[in-house]
């Protein structure tokens, strides 16, 4: 199953948001690792420096809390930029992760901490083809 | 014969002897007859020049005597029904009884009487030459004039000669009667006088009329008295007239006198007030009935009995019988206040008003005195005394002003509350009260006053005099006139400065409690992020290396220094939370000992690097070691987050710098580092827990947030203090000093 998905999502691209550098190197490894080009950034700030850099992602994981910019502030300035061209998924540890991600206009949300079978399922099920 | 004529010429007249005789006889007679009338003349002329009863009577009986002589002459007349004696020897007297035989005889007759009798019993008066050798009598004549009987003239011991001029003098006696009986009549009472004279008058004219008649010799007396009689009864008819005219105006006036003085003693009587009047010695001698009913008293109780003071309480009478005697000298006084003792021992109020009644000389007779009962007035004075007396006394600040807001009256309370007088607010606006910021306050409450509205406790700010600020709570009502128009509004306002500010501090107080509360909740929050981050990096690292192992890959060791760095990371967290749960709760005890903090702080210094190594730590120390008393394991906990936090807060590669400087008394350790510098609002909170400024600090990184709030607890209880400078883009020093021993010092 492993190996299958790295082959298919080849060419498919994921911005990581997350502040903590632990999570943050965890999930692009497991990304990756399904072959995944991934994108990585600590705040909404640097998330849309790489937007600019590498163009609208097929997916962006976005943790909420973070110093900078945090994930609100982030989806404001994405979807006024961008019209909201990239899915979002929000990772959120706080327990109405489903009204935190309504009020950023994201596509789904995995809870922290997350299963990683569940979180590439919705990474999969969200991305822009 | 020579006969001469009266213009001088004679002539010759011869006359036979017996001719001769006659004509002498007759001649002898006319002379007589012509002295007879001649005397009658000049009696009646003599009688009537006489003036007064006494004078007449006197006349009459001397004028008598001299005609006809005799021994003497007696006039017996009556004066009010009462015989009177005169006689020509002037003795005069009241006769109770008349003794004489030939006088009574002549009252009771009316008629002449007479008695002759021989001279030689009498002593002789008169001239006996002419008398001849004849006898002597006695002649009582009665004086009637008209119908009365005056009185009865006796002339005594005549000498017979003399009976037939005595008969020639009827006349006169007829004309002395009348005179006697005017004389008379001017004795007696004047009203019956006034009342006979007139009747006599009718009479005396028919017997004038009479003699007129009969008497033609006595033309000239005659002429003389209808003259004197009319003029008399002219006077009389006058006088009459007169009088009567003055008895029935009198009559008159006395009717309406009594009729108006019935109505002036009706209206004194029963006047609405007080009227009564003073003697100079303040004695009361009248009174009427109001004040009587006031008093309790009867009349005669109090008329020409009582001194007015005896009707006045002790202090009025006291202030009468002062001013009593000026009054009598200036003659009026004014709206006197006094207080009536009534009979009943009850007082009554007046108000007294008086003016002197003077004689033609200006003498003081009495007072006219007005009272007024003033009680009602006194009663309505004392209750709107009161009614000021509370509204002076309330503590409350009441004042009433007009739809313009112009103060009309301003109490002791509002003088107290907002610092202006009376004077000074009385006539000014009340918006000089009302803060600038609520300028339309003013016009609202007045509208809304104007409409009628009633306002309760309404809660407003006002300004003092002084400027300074407080809250009132302030009741309006509006104040109608008669017609129920509203024309101003009372205020009542109570200063709720006090309970404002108590009310203000709970309010704060229960912000406080709900920001605790909110802070409280947003740590949980932050602590169950911070919680579930090492968590989630367990499941999501253990689930990779899984997948890498089951795939036939190796794992990583940064794999394992990962889950290792997350386990401490977690274990730090569940420490600091049980530390600020025993900072919180008072249970955290330092363990004292002696301990260098030069060393210490180079020990933390050196765990620091080994962290984060490239990071350039620069140590200024003394050269020394500075011992100090203190729990060495929580000092250096301390320390350690004031470098992580100056770590994380700065930007790599920049330095921080770390110090040790010793001073008498304390020590102080401080961390400098070069980050962006902190707010000085932020600084305030740095070392409170779950603050507000705690959120902003959320934001900027990961962790509880709790570092500072714990080094501080650590360092208050070693009895030193913390603290930081700042300079916003050169970085902050964080320090704390810790409390040094003298001996330690050395």
């Amino acid at each position: 199953m492993t190996s299958a998905g790295s082959t298919h999502r080849a060419g498919k691209r994921v911005l990581v948001v997350e502040d903590d550098p632990d999570i943050l190197l965890t999930v692009k490894e497991l990304l990756e690792l399904e072959g995944y080009a991934v994108d990585c950034a600590e705040n909404g700030a640097v998330a849309l420096e790489r937007i600019r850099e590498h163009g609208t992602p097929h997916l962006i994981l976005l943790d909420m809390k973070m110093p900078v910019m945090n994930g609100w502030q982030f989806a404001a300035e994405l979807h006024g930029r961008y019209d909201a061209l990239s899915p979002v998924v929000v990772m959120t540890a706080a327990g109405d992760a489903a009204r935190r991600a309504k009020d950023v206009g994201a596509a789904g949300w995995v809870g922290k901490p997350f299963d990683l079978d569940d979180l590439l399922a919705k990474v999969r099920a969200h991305e822009n083809a | 014969v020579v006969i001469e004529a009266r213009d001088g010429t004679s002539e010759v007249v011869h006359l036979a002897r017996t001719e001769l005789s006659h004509l002498e006889e007759r001649a002898a007679r006319l002379a007589r007859e012509k002295a007879h009338l001649q005397l009658l003349i000049r009696l009646m002329g003599t009688l009537g020049a006489a003036q007064g009863l006494d004078e007449v009577i006197e006349a009459l009986l001397r004028n008598v005597l001299d005609a006809v002589g005799g021994t003497n002459v007696v006039l017996c007349y009556f004066v009010d029904e009462e015989l009177h004696y005169a006689d020509v020897l002037g003795l005069r007297r009241r006769l109770s009884r008349v003794e004489d035989e030939l006088v009574k005889a002549a009252l009771e007759r009316r008629e002449p009487v007479e008695r002759e009798h021989a001279f030689s019993d009498t002593k002789m008066l008169g001239s006996p030459l002419e008398c001849g050798a004849g006898g002597a009598y006695t002649s009582a004549l009665p004086l009637v004039a008209g119908a009365d009987l005056i009185g009865v003239i006796k002339l005594e011991n005549l000498h017979v000669a003399m009976r037939s001029l005595c008969f020639q003098l009827h006349p006169f006696f007829d004309y002395a009667a009348s005179v006697l009986k005017n004389e008379v009549l001017g004795r007696t009472r004047l009203k019956r006088a006034f009342d006979e004279v007139s009747t006599a008058n009718v009479r005396l004219e028919a017997e004038i009329g009479v003699r007129l008649r009969t008497e033609v010799a006595l033309q000239a007396a005659r002429d003389e008295l209808e003259r004197r009689v009319r003029e008399r009864t002219e006077e009389l008819q006058t006088a009459n007239k007169r009088l009567l005219v003055e008895l029935a105006e009198r009559r008159r006036a006395e009717a309406a006198l009594r009729e108006s003085s019935e109505e002036i003693r009706d209206l004194y009587d029963r006047a609405p007030c007080g009227y009564h009047s003073l003697d100079r010695r303040g004695v009361i001698v009248q009174m009427n009935d109001t004040e009587l009913a006031w008093l309790g008293y009867a009349r005669e109780d109090v008329v020409g009995k009582l001194h007015f003071t005896d009707l006045l309480t002790p202090p009025s009478a006291r202030a009468f019988e002062e001013s009593f005697p000026q009054f009598r000298v200036r003659g009026w006084v004014r709206d006197v206040e006094l207080e009536l003792a009534r009979k009943d021992g009850s007082r009554l109020p007046v108000l007294l008003s008086a003016t002197a009644v003077t004689d033609a000389d200006g003498n003081y007779v009495m007072s006219r005195s007005t009272l007024y009962d003033i009680s009602l007035r006194k009663k309505a004075a004392e209750a709107e005394h009161l009614l000021s007396t509370i509204v002076e006394s309330s503590e409350d600040a009441i004042l009433a002003k007009d739809l313009d807001g112009v103060i009309l009256t301003w109490n002791q309370g509002a003088a107290r509350l907002y610092g202006y007088s009376a004077e000074e607010a009385i006539g000014r606006n009340v918006g000089m009260l009302i803060p600038p910021e609520q300028p339309d306050e003013l016009a609202r409450l007045l509208s809304s006053l104007g409409r009628g509205e009633r306002l309760e406790h309404y809660t407003a700010e006002r300004i003092r005099k002084d400027g300074t600020r407080l809250f009132v709570s302030i009741t309006m009502s509006p104040i109608r006139d008669e017609a129920g128009r509203v024309i101003r509004a009372s205020s009542i306002a109570r200063d709720i400065t006090d309970r404002k500010r108590a009310e203000d501090a709970m309010r704060a107080a229960k912000e406080a409690a709900e920001d605790v509360a909110r802070a409280k909740s947003r740590f949980l929050d932050i602590a169950a992020h911070e919680l579930r981050t090492p968590t989630t990096v367990f499941s999501a690292v253990l689930q990779l290396a899984q997948r890498q192992l089951e795939s036939g890959k190796a794992v990583d060791t940064a794999m394992l220094y990962r889950l290792r760095r997350n386990a401490d990371r977690l274990s730090r967290l569940v420490v600091e939370l049980l530390d600020v749960s025993r900072l919180e709760r008072g249970t955290m005890v330092p363990r004292m000992k002696r301990a260098d903090v030069v060393a210490l702080v180079s020990d933390c210094v050196e765990d620091h690097r080994a962290l984060a190594p490239g990071r350039p730590l620069v140590t200024t120390l003394p050269g020394g070691p500075v011992e100090v008393e203190m729990d060495p394991v929580r000092i250096q906990q301390a320390l350690s987050s004031l470098i992580d936090n100056a770590l994380r807060y700065s930007p790599p590669e920049s330095p921080i710098e770390i110090g040790v400087e010793p001073s008498p008394g304390r020590v102080r350790v401080s961390v400098r580092d070069r980050g962006p510098g902190i707010s000085e609002a932020l600084r305030a909170e740095l070392f409170r827990p779950l603050s507000r400024g705690a959120s902003d600090l959320e934001e900027r990184s990961s962790g509880l947030g709790l570092g500072l709030y714990l080094c501080r607890g650590i360092v208050e209880l070693h009895g030193g203090t913390v603290g930081v400078t700042s300079e916003p883009g050169a970085g902050s020093t964080f320090w704390f000093e810790l409390p040094r021993r003298e001996e330690d010092a050395r």
